[in-house]
């Protein structure tokens, strides 16, 4: 699904987070890419994302080099392939929850009708439908994520990436995020979270862990 | 002095603002050709990237803004007819300078490159390579040179305009000047157009693609002469006024701005399709279709006012 | 091609960050309340000239020698009606008065009740009960402003003139009228033609000019040639010529308004481009997430762009809204003296209500492109934010 082939990405300062590095991700495949914070996790995922086009190497994905990709052509590859679960979140805080999960769909040419249905189909199978209009800002931290993974599942993408998704969360809440990560992997989805909570990594067990360390 | 006159004070400035975007423009444009290469993963290739994205909106919104600064631009020699003496409608303000024409004709010109321009751009936008950038940043220059003709010519043309002196009306203009055009005969100029759009029509259902643009070229001349000749004349229902400006009038239920716009969409089209297959190689039918549907619009409409008259009068003009 | 969810969407993050636009709004409604204003206060200056020219006859013959205009033989026009086309030709009385006490100046018209093609106004007053008045000596019909001027200062309705060779005139308002014109209305007398040749002191014989009515608009200017062949010694003036010149007057000075209202629109830019460009942290991560979202460059400057054109057609209805008002019911204090020039009765002159689609269009147009270049490159700037500051 995923093949990453001695890529390296040196940021204009000379850092090179990633340097060489080759990954070998199959369909359906739960990755945890663990390591402390600075050690590259985060770029790895951009590089997977298309976020950011790597210095050297090449990235393929389900087939497709995205090295390479131009501007607009990576964004429609996100739409359609990935879903990305950040770190803070990232809500338009002037939105409602069914709102913000709604907004990567928006460009498309789906009506709003469709949009707003398959957002409360998701929110209702993460028990979140109770709270469909109400203000992001006026969400718990639970809620909030729970938001934020039901915006990564809109566009039903084939693999999801998540930014140490435990940071902001007590062991309960892990405890049901990591329910919801068994569920999108039983789904058939792709997984690879960055995390260096090893909670995380215990309640996982079927996940392939990646350590990433200076100099790989 | 004419530059006081509020439409043409609006037409200025716009101009001017354009000027400086298609500097902007040019300014990137010379960048990418020199250092365009994208297979580099430097960050000055992102950098040109992103400025190639820059330079697509700032052309984009030149013609997004010519095409209504157009409409302006004759409802302004319109209006410059009521104060200049003996001039019926824009075809006496347009001829009031030795430049006033030629400015029309490069206004009509510019908005047919832009268009072209935002055709490859397209095209280009297409491509995961970006393969014809730099080919789109190379007709920069172009476009900036034509566009500095078009100012150029236009600052000529108002400073040159004095209200004192009398000008010609539509009428005096086509039938004394071009006496080459008009030994063409009204009836003759009609029959050359309907060839035209019989070959075109055939060129269309045989796919002969640049025998279709060529036939279209010719067209965009041929159904102006035969507007002027013979089909306006029926429109004003006068055989001696012959004016291409006239039918913009409300009098006439500014049914002129349709003849224009099917005019221009349907040779636009044209040209469009033919650039899509010479820059890509792949010929789209779509677009071929859409040019020929609005050429067809075009020629019925022509058809039709001279064929209601007969149908209503029992005679020809 | 409008994409109606991301107005929807745009149109959302406008009221979420709503002091960014206010003050651009404000600047941009002040710009086109102005602009529309002038348009306007000339589109009613045209209208008030319109009703002048609905009176006047086709040709105006004015003698004049060493440069100094005379008053004309009056006989001159028997001579004019021969010319083939004309139909009809009459020596006008008229002139202005000097009223000092009001630092203003009356027009003065004679009226010869039984002459044909009066202009529409005095046949109205003529007709409406003025007959009797004017064929009296000391018997005159005022401009109804003018009457009311006349009144507050006076408390009755007479009023003496004083005639070039000192002695006085005590003349009596036997009737008011109201023309379509407030500049009519507020200026003009009218009296019977020998008084008021004795008021002007003009001679028994002459005239101050002498009017020409050619029916067939085409014939007037070789008419006008024929009268100056006629006739050496005099300026000949066709309605035509009036009518032009009055089309560049108001051309002209709303142009040089224009020129220095483009000072304003340059500030505007510069005001408007640095709003647009100071995208604080948060946007530019918002734009950076949308983007990891799988927006594309035109989605983010459709955004944009949605968000510029709600600001100008909040700040261009407003703008209008409140120019119509200012103009028509208000008479645009101090904006209107730009135009018209102050006198002590000029302030009582009205604007006649006139909104013309077309001058609509050209306020659009005069604020449109300068507005939508601000925004041009500021969106594209945004558009742009890599994608990869939203992981980082």
């Amino acid at each position: 699904m995923i093949v990453m082939d001695s890529v390296t990405k040196t940021y204009t300062g000379g850092v090179s987070p990633i340097s060489g590095f080759s990954l070998e991700i199959r369909e359906g495949e739960t990755v945890i890419l663990s390591g402390e914070s600075g050690s590259g996790k985060s770029t790895l995922l951009s590089l997977m994302a298309a976020l950011i086009r790597p210095t050297s190497g090449d990235i393929t994905i389900d087939g497709k080099k995205i090295a390479k990709l131009p501007e607009d052509f990576a964004a429609l590859y996100r739409r359609e392939n990935i879903g990305i679960i950040f770190q803070s979140y990232h809500l338009l805080p002037h939105l409602t929850a069914v709102e913000n999960i709604c907004v990567p769909l928006l460009p498309t040419g789906l009506s709003m009708k469709d949009i707003t249905a398959k957002a409360m189909n998701i929110l209702s199978s993460l028990n979140m439908a109770d709270k469909a209009n109400v203000n992001v800002s006026k969400l718990s931290g639970g809620e909030q994520q729970r938001t934020a993974i039901a915006r990564a599942l809109i566009n039903n993408p084939k693999i999801i990436l998540a930014d140490e998704p435990t940071a902001n969360l007590d062991r309960k809440l892990t405890d049901s995020l990591t329910d919801t990560f068994r569920r999108m992997s039983d789904e058939g989805r792709t997984l690879v979270i960055a995390t260096h909570d090893s909670a995380l990594t215990e309640a996982l067990p079927h996940a392939r862990i990646i350590s990433i360390g200076h100099g790989i | 002095m004419s530059f006081l006159i509020p439409e043409v004070y609006i037409l200025f400035l716009s101009d001017i603002i354009l000027l400086v975007f298609i500097s902007i423009s040019l300014f990137i444009s010379a960048g990418i050709i020199r250092n365009w290469d994208f297979a580099s993963s430097a960050d000055r290739q992102y950098r040109l990237e992103k400025r190639s994205a820059l330079v697509s909106v700032l052309i984009k919104y030149s013609l997004a803004l010519k095409i209504p600064l157009f409409i302006l631009f004759i409802y302004a020699e319109d209006k410059l007819a009521d104060v200049l003496p003996g001039a019926m409608c824009a075809a006496g303000s347009v001829n009031a300078t030795p430049y006033g024409k030629l400015l029309l004709y490069m206004k009509i010109f510019n908005i047919y490159f832009f268009s072209v321009w935002l055709v490859i751009n397209r095209l280009d936008m297409k491509t995961e390579d970006l393969r014809y950038t730099r080919l789109k940043h190379m007709l920069i220059p172009f476009v900036f040179v034509c566009f500095a003709a078009e100012l150029t010519l236009f600052v000529l043309n108002f400073a040159g305009i004095d209200p004192a002196v009398p000008v010609s009306c539509c009428t005096a203009l086509f039938t004394s000047e071009s006496s080459v055009f008009l030994s063409i005969g009204g009836r003759n100029s009609f029959i050359i157009f309907s060839i035209n759009y019989v070959l075109l029509s055939l060129f269309f259902i045989f796919r002969r693609h640049t025998l279709y643009f060529i036939t279209n070229f010719i067209y965009f001349f041929t159904s102006i002469i035969s507007l002027i000749l013979f089909t306006g004349t029926y429109v004003y229902e006068l055989p001696t006024h012959l004016c291409p400006f006239c039918l913009l009038q409300g009098g006439y239920w500014y049914v002129g701005y349709l003849f224009y716009t099917l005019l221009f969409l349907g040779t636009f089209f044209g040209v469009s399709a033919f650039i899509t297959k010479l820059v890509s190689g792949k010929s789209s039918e779509y677009i071929q279709r859409q040019s020929f549907i609005f050429n067809s619009l075009y020629f019925i409409l022509s058809v039709y006012y001279p064929l209601s008259y007969f149908l209503s009068h029992r005679t020809w003009l | 091609m409008i994409n109606l969810k991301l107005l929807e969407f745009a149109l959302g993050s406008i009221s979420a960050r709503k002091g960014k636009y206010i003050f651009i709004s404000l600047i941009l409604t002040l710009i086109i309340f102005l602009s529309a204003s002038v348009f306007y206060i000339t589109g009613a200056l045209r209208l008030e000239a319109s009703y002048t020219l609905d009176s006047m006859p086709d040709i105006i013959v004015q003698k004049q020698t060493a440069g100094q205009r005379q008053f004309i033989r009056r006989d001159t026009a028997d001579r004019l009606l021969e010319i083939p086309g004309v139909s009809y030709a009459v020596p006008r009385i008229w002139g202005t008065y000097r009223y000092e006490y009001l630092n203003s100046n009356i027009t003065i018209v004679g009226v010869d009740v039984f002459a044909g093609h009066l202009p529409k106004d005095i046949e109205t007053a003529v007709k409406g009960g003025g007959m009797e008045t004017l064929l009296k000596p000391d018997g005159m019909i005022t401009g109804a402003k003018l009457a009311d001027t006349l009144r507050h200062i006076y408390n009755h309705d007479e009023f003496s003139f004083q005639k070039p060779d000192g002695g006085y005139i005590s003349m009596k308002t036997g009737a008011v009228f109201r023309p379509e014109s407030g500049l009519i209305s507020s200026s003009v007398i009218l009296m019977n033609q020998d008084t008021a040749a004795e008021i002007l002191g003009i001679d028994e014989n002459r005239a101050t000019d002498i009017a020409v009515f050619v029916p067939n608009p085409e014939e007037t200017d070789t008419i006008a040639e024929k009268i100056a062949a006629m006739a050496p010694d005099t300026v000949i003036i066709t309605k035509e010529k009036i009518k032009a010149m009055y089309q560049n007057m108001f051309d002209y000075k709303s142009g040089i308004f224009l020129l220095i209202f483009s000072v304003c629109l340059f500030t505007f830019f510069i005001i408007a481009a640095d709003r647009f460009t100071g995208i604080g942290r948060e946007e530019r991560k918002e734009i950076a997430v949308l983007k990891a979202l799988g927006y594309t460059v035109s989605d983010i400057l459709k955004i944009k762009f949605y968000e510029a054109a709600a600001v100008a057609v909040f700040a261009f209805l407003l703008g209008i809204f409140l120019a119509l008002p200012y103009v028509f019911v208000f008479h645009a204090p101090l904006l209107k003296n730009v135009f018209t020039g102050y006198s002590y009765l000029r302030p009582e002159f009205v604007l006649p209500f006139s909104f013309s689609v077309s001058d609509t269009v050209i306020i659009f147009l005069s604020v449109a492109p300068v507005y939508t270049a601000s925004v041009i490159i500021p969106a594209w700037k945004s558009a742009v934010t890599d994608a990869g500051e939203s992981i980082r």
